[in-house]
């Protein structure tokens, strides 16, 4: 898929699903610039991807929704390569908590990390793509948002997600930029490690594919929408859910 | 991606999208076979692909019918010893407001569209299963969603995108995937035969991105679905159409 010698900033980074994501970009053959909160495993994944010409790739420590630290992500791959072709961003706090006994401070969190840090990566990447006349931005939301028993706070800034990537898709259709959006199901996550089996038993019963996604998989989703192929394709979700928003949600 | 030494068999290839569709298959290491109802087509676009070196079949018949459904899955499983991708791509337009629309229109559209579609996808369906690993990709339409003189051809890729969750659901515990792609307006004959200029320029003027797609966008999606990758992707459906699924500006026909 052509993102090869591409530039993509990747917001988010922290998560296996947000590194898988980042490998596959650059296995591809982009450039990757890389924001997030955690210094360690920043450090690592920025050793991890060298490339031809670089010894790790360029990272930046931010927190999500700030516009500071955003700016700074861009000014990085600007200062870097030049340009800026891809933006992911690839947050994903969860809370599976109904919204009654999430603490308030943390509903401000799960808003920040799922909604605010997207909404700040696009805003700045669209005005450093729309001069430029070429962009892919890329969010990565969850099937959650469709329907669940439970986590009201987080499907709501995911929902979210799905508007944004709409509208923005035609705020900058004429500019040769797309938007698009991949909403994973049950990912093989350190989270789901944690889960007692039973309960991921039980977890993939309501779904087709009975087994949980790879990382990789929820990564190859994003570089289809990120390659220069995916032209005619904005203000799409891609569930990759083993099927789950059929079976399960009787929705999308 | 990942699409090497896999068998596809693609329906309506002999022209516009589904051709497209075949020649990037086989482009990317698929053998093809390449149906139509059109044989001299089928036959045209799959000597071509061999000609370019690729390894392709040509297998004339009509997906609503049910032994010429069955015979190109025969064939695909004789020649090449297994299927692993179906596009079902072959579909007609018969456009006319409601009150124009005839008993026969809403029954060819029905029986190529969705009929076809059934067919095809349950003679696959026996030997992907047998395999424990199948990819059906189903082109749909954006227009089933709804819009003007489109009373059949909605209703029938409206059908394809309900029959599309359910095959998902059925074959999943068996390596199996469903997936539509709905294209939006795409440059082909059938954009053209069933719209008169000046709809054409209407249409023109309805797309967000101010032009048509091109097979090749549909291709690209189709690749995306048939690929070893797309393993964990069922019962989804794409827009491939420049965002007139997000909103469109409605231009009523006077
Ligand atoms: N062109 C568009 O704008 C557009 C938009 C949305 C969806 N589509 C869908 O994409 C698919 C391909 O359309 P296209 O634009 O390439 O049209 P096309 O007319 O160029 O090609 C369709 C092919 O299907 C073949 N065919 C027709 N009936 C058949 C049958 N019973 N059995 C086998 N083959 C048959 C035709 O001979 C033709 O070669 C169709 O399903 C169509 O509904 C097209």
């Amino acid at each position: 898929m052509s993102v090869a010698g591409r530039v993509a900033v990747i917001g988010g980074v922290g998560g296996v699903v947000s590194e898988a994501i980042a490998r596959c970009l650059a296995q591809a053959g982009a450039e990757v610039v890389v924001g997030g909160e955690e210094p360690s495993r920043l450090r690592s994944l920025s050793d991890e991807l060298r490339s031809r010409d670089r010894a790790n790739a360029p990272a930046v420590r931010m927190v999500p929704g700030d516009a500071a630290g955003t700016e700074e992500l861009m000014q990085t791959a600007l200062d870097a390569f030049g340009r800026i072709d891809i933006a992911v961003s690839a947050w994903e706090r969860h809370c599976g908590r109904p919204l009654a006994r999430t603490e308030s401070a943390d509903v401000e969190r799960i808003v920040e990390a799922n909604l605010l840090g997207p909404l700040q990566l696009s805003r700045a990447a669209a005005r450093v793509m729309q001069p430029a006349g070429y962009g892919r931005i890329v969010h990565l939301s969850s099937r959650a948002w469709l329907g669940g028993e439970t986590g009201a706070a987080f499907a709501a800034a995911e929902a979210g997600l799905v508007g944004l990537t709409r509208v923005l898709a035609w705020e900058l259709v004429r500019d040769g930029i797309t938007v698009n959006c991949v909403a994973p199901g049950v990912v093989d996550t350190e989270d789901l490690r944690r889960l007692p089996p039973d309960e991921v038993e039980d977890l993939l019963r309501l779904q087709p594919v009975r087994r949980p996604g790879a990382p990789e998989e929820v990564g190859q989703a994003v570089l289809f929408f990120a390659a220069d192929e995916s032209r005619y394709i904005t203000g799409q979700t891609l569930y990759v859910c083993g099927g789950k928003s059929a079976l399960s949600s009787l929705t999308a | 991606m990942g699409i090497e030494g896999r068998v596809a068999a693609v329906t309506g290839a002999g022209s516009g999208i589904g051709e497209c569709i075949a020649r990037t298959l086989a482009e990317h290491g698929a053998a093809v076979v390449v149906n139509d109802v059109a044989a001299e087509s089928a036959c045209r676009v799959s000597e071509d692909i061999v000609r370019a070196g690729g390894k392709a079949l040509a297998v004339s018949g009509s997906v609503a019918q049910p032994e010429q459904a069955e015979r190109m899955v025969r064939q695909a499983v004789d020649t090449y010893g297994r299927l692993d991708v179906l596009v079902n791509n072959a579909g007609i337009g018969r456009n006319a407001a409601l009150q124009r629309l005839t008993e026969a229109d809403w029954d060819a559209v029905l029986n190529v569209n969705l009929k076809g579609v059934f067919l095809c996808s349950q003679a696959a369906a026996r030997v992907m299963r047998e395999q424990r690993y199948g990819r059906i990709v189903n082109i749909a339409s954006r227009a089933w969603l709804g819009w003007y003189g489109q009373t059949n051809y909605a209703a029938s890729k409206g059908g394809v995108v309900s029959l599309t969750r359910t095959l998902a659901i059925e074959l999943g515990g068996r390596g199996i995937t469903a997936n539509c792609v709905a294209p939006g307006q795409i440059e082909t004959q059938l954009t053209y035969k069933e719209n008169p200029p000046e709809v054409v320029e209407r249409l023109l003027k309805a797309q967000p991105t101010g032009s048509f797609g091109k097979p090749e966008d549909i291709a690209w999606a189709t690749l995306f679905f048939a690929s070893d990758e797309a393993a964990y992707v069922t019962g989804q459906t794409l827009y491939v159409c420049g965002g007139k699924s997000i909103f469109a500006r409605p231009d009523p026909p006077a």
